[in-house]
């Protein structure tokens, strides 16, 4: 055998190698990017609100309590009073708001954020 | 050494002249009898029970109950030397200021004197209590040093800070029971008499009832003889007293001092329902002294809630204390809550803790929560009481907004957060306890009508007899009773001295 052939013989597990190698690095590229968007749900009239919540399902656990107590909640109505509320601005912020302003309520008797309970009723409702 | 008298060896029928009789060997009486140790005033104290728990005198104490389950009136105290303080937990800390305040929104509130008139008095109280040095709130200065204190955000709950009593040299750290405690001190002191088993069974007015002539003494074992005293403290807590001045209805029919029908009303309690909301610290780290009391700068203390005074006149509420007590679980929703809420304020909370909040809470006066004679009579043949126990629906709201503002002020310091556990008024009853203070039955006013002491805690129109103990106290915020009743006993032993000057 040649040297030629040799260095070739010993090439193609490298190569072999490689391109797995290269495989795996697109899968996981692909895992990554579905981790990066998250698990997908179908479009609402509201998605620029609860894209601001961290985790729409915890949200709708809540958001189940809230709307369970309040008989007249309008999802439309709500909606509306937050994007006005919120404004544009980072949903902390405008929970360090409602602090200061005494603006929380009670859902099952956890002290939250009025705007943070609405957000969660809003998620429960697009479910 | 000296002993105490057994008043089952004093001779019947025997006639005791001394200048002041103290009934009742409880804190306050035995505070006032070492108080009075080097004045000339010659004193007897006369304690009903003996120096440990005998149950047929423990039996005197029984009584029947009707509202609100409240603790076996034979069981909320204890009847020897040392009285209550034998089953105290030692909590201690002083009353606040506006706790002696007139409130438009406190009905009958009102001390005849500010906490100032007070305070002269609290560095002894709290030696005599043995609770360390007085540093109560500047504790917060010191406490992370073992540990760092929960951040609040602004707002009407502080950080506040109790201090326990610890029998000093006494090995299993119990509180000070002042009798054991202080027995070889009252022995030493030359112009007092403690005389033990000796049951007061009459208070008895002169004609024309402006003064006490006469108390009747009783035994179990059936003894009887008479103290005829200058000046007569009774000591016997909120609902002994109680029993007495009404019984003591030879020359006034509706009893001693009770001339407005005040005597057994306005009692009072801390009520202390359990597990009334779930506190959620987001980090996990809540340090030990929320948790139980430890040891720092010479002291046991711990903390807990309470309102400032600024949101106590705010929001109308009372006094309150919240304090942490075991570790908790959270169910799904708590636990959606929890991280939710967390995430939303930027905020990890994936080591969080959550731990069930007990509290202390101050009643608002009722004229309705009384004690009254019934037709029972004990061994002694002294009617026994009825205690007709109450607690509002308001009171259980002011101390649910208190806790609620704590959530608020975690969540702006993005520390934790709270579930109130308890709603309706039967969630708040399922839950019931009582602090076994007993307080407000002699309640002290300079107007007859509105109190059955003046503000020296001179019974009304009887020129001689004065009451000591937390019965007199008009309102009581969150504090516990007995390092505050000590103070104010102090205060009258000076008044004493100066009747005696």
């Amino acid at each position: 055998m040649s040297d030629g052939l040799k260095a070739m013989i010993a090439r193609r597990p490298l190569l072999a190698g490689a391109l797995a190698a290269l495989g795996i690095a697109v899968a996981g590229g692909v895992v990554y990017e579905a981790g990066l968007s998250g698990p997908s749900y179908p479009q609402t009239p509201y998605d620029d609100l609860l894209a601001l919540l961290p985790d729409r399902v915890q949200a709708q656990v809540i958001g189940e309590a809230v709307v369970a107590a309040n008989a007249t909640f309008d999802v439309e109505t709500t909606a509306r009073q937050l994007r006005a509320h919120i404004g544009g601005k980072p949903l902390a912020d405008v929970l360090a708001a409602d602090m200061a302003a005494d603006n929380i309520t009670e859902v099952k008797g956890w002290v939250l954020p009025e705007t943070m309970a609405q957000l969660c009723a809003l998620a429960a409702a697009a479910a | 050494m000296p002993s105490f008298l057994d008043a089952r060896s004093v001779p019947r029928d025997t006639v005791l002249t001394p200048d002041l009789a103290i009934i009742g060997g409880g804190p306050a009486g035995i505070s006032l009898a070492l108080a009075l140790a080097r004045t000339p005033i010659k004193v007897l104290l006369l304690e009903s029970g003996g120096m440990g728990f005998e149950a047929e005198t423990q039996k005197l104490y029984e009584g029947a109950e009707t509202g609100v389950s409240y603790i076996p009136l034979d069981a909320t105290r204890l009847r020897f030397l040392g009285g209550s303080t034998n089953h105290w937990g030692g909590w201690c800390r002083p009353l606040d200021e506006s706790d002696f305040e007139k409130r438009d929104w406190v009905d009958h509130s009102g001390w005849p004197f500010s906490r100032k008139e007070l305070e002269p008095y609290f560095p002894r109280a709290q030696e005599l209590v043995e609770a360390g040095p007085f540093l109560y709130d500047e504790l917060a200065h010191h406490a992370s040093v073992l540990g760092p204190m929960l951040p609040l955000g602004p707002g009407g709950v502080y950080t506040s800070f109790f201090q326990f009593s610890q029998w000093r040299n006494n090995k299993d750290h119990l509180p000070t029971h002042f009798g054991e405690r202080y027995a070889a001190e009252l022995k030493q002191v030359p112009n007092l008499q403690v005389m033990l088993h000796a049951n007061v069974t009459a208070l008895k007015l002169a004609k024309g009832a402006r003064s006490l002539d006469q108390l009747d003494i009783a035994t179990l074992a059936g003894n009887r003889f008479m103290v005829k005293p200058r000046y007569t403290v009774l000591a016997a807590g909120a609902i002994e007293t109680t029993r007495l001045l009404l019984a003591s209805n030879e020359v006034m029919a509706t009893g001693v001092g009770n001339q407005n029908d005040l005597v057994g009303r306005y009692f009072a309690d801390h009520a202390i329902p359990r597990d009334t909301a779930t506190l959620v610290v987001f980090d996990g780290n809540l340090s030990g002294y929320y948790k139980t009391n430890l040891n720092l700068k010479g002291t046991r203390f711990r903390a807990t809630f309470s309102p400032t005074e600024a949101f106590k006149r705010e929001r109308h509420v009372l006094g309150s204390l919240g304090t942490v007590e075991q570790h908790v679980e959270l169910d799904g929703l708590g636990k959606a809550a929890v991280a939710e809420t967390a995430a939303a304020l930027g905020v990890d909370a994936s080591k969080a803790r959550a731990f069930s909040l007990g509290c202390g809470i101050e009643l608002m006066p009722d004229p309705e929560r009384r004690l009254t004679l019934t037709g029972e009579r004990d061994a002694l043949g002294m009617p026994r009481l009825k205690l007709d126990m109450r607690i509002s629906d308001g009171d259980f709201a002011r101390y649910r907004e208190t806790i609620r503002e704590l959530g608020r002020q975690m969540l702006a310091a993005r520390s934790g957060m709270i579930r109130l556990a308890r709603k309706t008024r039967a969630e708040w009853l399922s839950v019931m306890d009582w602090g076994n203070h007993h307080l407000g039955t002699a309640r002290m006013h300079n107007d007859p009508k509105q109190g059955v002491v003046d503000a020296n805690a001179k019974v009304h129109g009887i020129a001689n007899l004065f009451i000591a103990g937390s019965s007199v106290f008009p309102t009581y915020g969150s504090s516990n009773p007995t390092m505050n009743l000590v103070a104010l006993t102090l205060r009258l032993a000076d008044h004493v001295k100066a009747l005696f000057a």
